[in-house]
């Protein structure tokens, strides 16, 4: 008697594999989802430089605030 | 509520008025063509240009300045608020930044404000009327620093507090200057006390920085206390 229920037991557990996989691939699945755009100080401040980063914008209001040229 | 662009052509007008006399001719069209232009702005989706570092969010730089001589109303608030661009990208952040006066070259009582795309830098917006802000006193000279500090910590989502930022405000003042975080839910104390830590570590404050955090409703209270007025509209 004791033998055939620790049997039924091992097979009761042996589907549980792809099921685990299967949890795991949803929570990776669910960080993609959150995952934000982030960028540190330094990494912003290392694109001030570039030229692209130092264009006059298109459309740009006429005001005493905004500068004829581009300051660093 | 005025239509934002009504708004700004008075304020330019007004600003020339006070400023220059009374504006010639050719002036006198500028606000129309700036209302062409913004107009253009608020139609054309700002996306990132290929190749650019895009951002979690869309942001809107606005300038304001209190009109000399001519005590706050329910309407000016509104009426001096100028949109100077929206921007989607790191690089695109950097033109128009670049193209701005820092804040500790202001005068007067004038404000930046940089808040997400869609959201107006009031109270009274859907976004912010159920939130508060921050807000970190500055002796006079610190304020180019911090709000450069500030504004890189928003754009890239230094913050980890999800949705809940809703912008930045420096605003320049006579004895000191006074910079601000606004949030979406000023209840969510969890989020609150967050969003103070990390202003305390990317401004790199003294430990004895006085921090103050108040609701939009107690601002919208202390205004309408102040002016005397049942309704209040006008936000910062």
């Amino acid at each position: 008697m004791e033998v055939s229920s620790r049997r039924v037991l091992l097979r009761h557990l042996e589907p549980a594999r792809p099921l685990r996989r299967c949890v795991h691939v949803n929570i990776l699945f669910s960080f993609v989802l959150v995952e934000r755009i982030s960028y540190t100080r330094d990494f912003l401040i290392g694109l001030a430089g570039c030229p692209e980063a130092k264009k006059r914008p298109e459309y740009l209001p006429d005001h005493p605030i905004v500068l004829p040229e581009a300051v660093s | 509520m005025n239509n934002k662009f009504d708004a700004l052509k008075d304020d330019d007008s007004g600003d020339h008025e006070q400023d220059q006399g009374s504006p010639k001719d050719s002036e006198k069209e500028k606000p129309e063509e700036d209302d062409k232009e913004q107009n253009i702005i608020k139609k054309k989706m700002v996306v990132p240009g290929p190749g650019e570092h895009p951002l979690q969010y869309n942001y809107t730089f606005w300038y304001s300045r209190r009109t000399p001589g001519r005590p706050a109303s329910t309407q000016s608030y509104e009426q001096n608020i100028k949109q100077i661009g929206s921007f989607a990208s790191v690089e695109q952040f950097w033109r128009f930044y670049s193209h701005m006066i820092r804040p500790g070259d202001l005068t007067g009582h004038s404000d930046f404000h940089l808040f997400k795309e869609g959201i107006k830098p009031m109270w009274e917006d859907d976004a912010n009327k159920m939130g508060g802000k921050w807000i970190i006193r500055l002796r006079k000279g610190l304020a180019s620093r911090c709000w450069e500090n500030l504004i890189l910590a928003m754009l890239g989502e230094q913050f980890m507090v999800g949705e809940e930022i809703c912008g930045a405000v420096v605003s320049v003042r006579f004895q000191e200057d006074i910079i601000s975080i606004w949030n979406k839910t000023a209840s969510d104390q969890a989020t609150t006390a967050r969003i103070r830590d990390t202003l305390r570590r990317v401004l790199n404050l003294p430990p004895n920085t006085i921090m103050e955090y108040k609701t939009h409703t107690d601002s919208i209270k202390a205004w309408e206390d102040f002016h005397g007025l049942v309704n209040a509209s006008g936000g910062r």
